[in-house]
């Protein structure tokens, strides 16, 4: 009689944790709005590359640093990025060569903003043919990179110029500056 | 037929034209010139390039200086941009001054060597030149259909219809050379076709002028 008891006891025992185990182990649902903001990805010394729509190079990301935000965009810092363009009928295959000391790609990748001492030129052009500005944007859409900052420095062979704004249309190389003073200058070439 | 004259009907018409000269020489020899190491300076509403043919295209209130020197346009294009020797080309409303003359064409184009400004050449109907610094009455003047003028030795070489004028005289011809230094004229200079002048004597001098003392520079036949 007595083991009996013990064995119902027991019985119960058992059901009574079960169950507060399974209670336990169910999802508490929690708000959004007190969870901690999701750490992102970072990488060092990354290398990104993006391929084109016909399989080809689109473009090489170079940086020491990358990491992901929260709200998806993307921090780097010591860019350098090489842009490929494939050949059309009206031009031939191009690649850009573009540097900067930070960036930053928004969620939907479509304008990429560069930031500090930021270097744009073709890459089979003269060395002494370049675009430096303080900060610039590139829509990696139209392939227009834009500034957005002023003034611009700009050196063109001998010649520095100092512009207001500029747009650089990259597929077709078209460069046009704005309200420019420009000095011949050729000491100071790269 | 050629002639060569020099703008100093001074020494044949008296006392006034003497001192005329030694105005305008005193301007010449005043002169400031482009030197060495002067900046060249530019600026413009807008410049495309393609940072790959060695070209800017300038438009909008193109000037360009370079010590005493300036050239004003509406657009202008310059080649060869990556070198010390660059060739620039303007128009619409050309406006070239330095310190000696002035020019003004439709087109016009400047060659910079090592850096300076060191030639121009204008073209217009017509181009237009003038002397700067001389008196109104001793202007130094001349159209044509081109214009070079070479900066460095201040030589202007008229061609194509011209015709010059030293305020006083005119002239009309193929080819006139101007040195607006020593402010000598050569008109046609290769011998070829008609030189056309028109001198005309200061009033009143005629019988108060002194006898030179040395023989008058040749003078240039009219074929008028």
């Amino acid at each position: 009689m007595n083991w009996r008891w013990i064995s119902l006891a027991a019985l119960l025992g058992a059901l009574v944790i079960g169950y507060g185990a399974l209670v336990e182990r169910s999802p508490t649902p929690t708000s959004n709005n007190t969870q901690a903001e999701q750490p992102g990805y970072y990488l060092q010394d990354a290398v990104i590359t993006q391929t084109q729509k016909d399989g080809s190079l689109g473009l090489r990301l170079i940086a020491d640093h990358i990491e992901q935000r929260g709200n998806d965009n993307i921090t780097l810092k010591t860019v350098r990025v090489n842009f490929f363009q494939s050949s059309t009928e009206q031009s031939a295959p191009r690649e850009w060569l573009l540097s900067a000391r930070q960036g930053l790609v928004p969620a939907n990748f479509r304008v990429v903003q560069l930031f500090g001492d930021v270097v744009l030129r073709p890459a089979d052009a003269q060395p002494t043919a370049f675009l430096r500005a303080d900060a610039l944007a590139i829509d990696t859409q139209t392939n227009i990179a834009y500034s957005t900052s002023s003034p611009v420095h700009v050196r063109f062979g001998g010649h520095s110029m100092v512009v207001k704004s500029f747009r650089a249309d990259l597929t077709n190389e078209k460069v046009r500056l704005e309200s420019v003073n420009g000095r011949f200058d050729p000491q100071q070439q790269q | 037929m050629a002639a060569s004259i020099r703008n100093n009907n001074n020494k044949r018409t008296g006392t006034l034209g003497a001192l005329l000269l030694v105005a305008t020489c005193a301007t010449a020899g005043a002169a400031t010139l482009v030197r060495q190491g002067d900046e060249f300076n530019w600026d413009a509403k807008v410049v495309t390039s393609d940072f790959r043919t060695d070209t800017l295209e300038i438009s909008g209130d193109v000037r360009v200086t370079q010590g005493p020197m300036s050239i004003q346009a509406g657009a202008a294009k310059a080649k060869d941009v990556r070198s010390q020797n660059a060739q620039w080309t303007f128009e619409n409303a050309v406006h070239i001054v330095t310190s000696e003359a002035e020019l003004q064409s439709d087109t016009a184009s400047a060659a910079v060597v090592r850096g300076q400004l060191a030639r121009a050449r204008a073209q217009g109907s017509p181009a237009q030149f003038a002397q700067r610094g001389s008196k109104t009455d001793a202007q130094v003047r001349g159209r044509a259909g081109v214009i070079e003028y070479d900066i460095a030795a201040g030589i202007v070489k008229l061609t194509d219809n011209v015709w010059f004028s030293n305020g006083k005289d005119e002239f009309r011809g193929d080819v006139v050379i101007y040195n607006v230094r020593d402010e000598r004229v050569q008109i046609n200079p290769g011998g070829e076709g008609r030189v056309r002048g028109v001198i005309r004597p200061q009033k009143g001098t005629a019988a108060t002028a002194p006898a030179p003392t040395t023989p008058p520079p040749p003078q240039p036949e009219s074929g008028a």
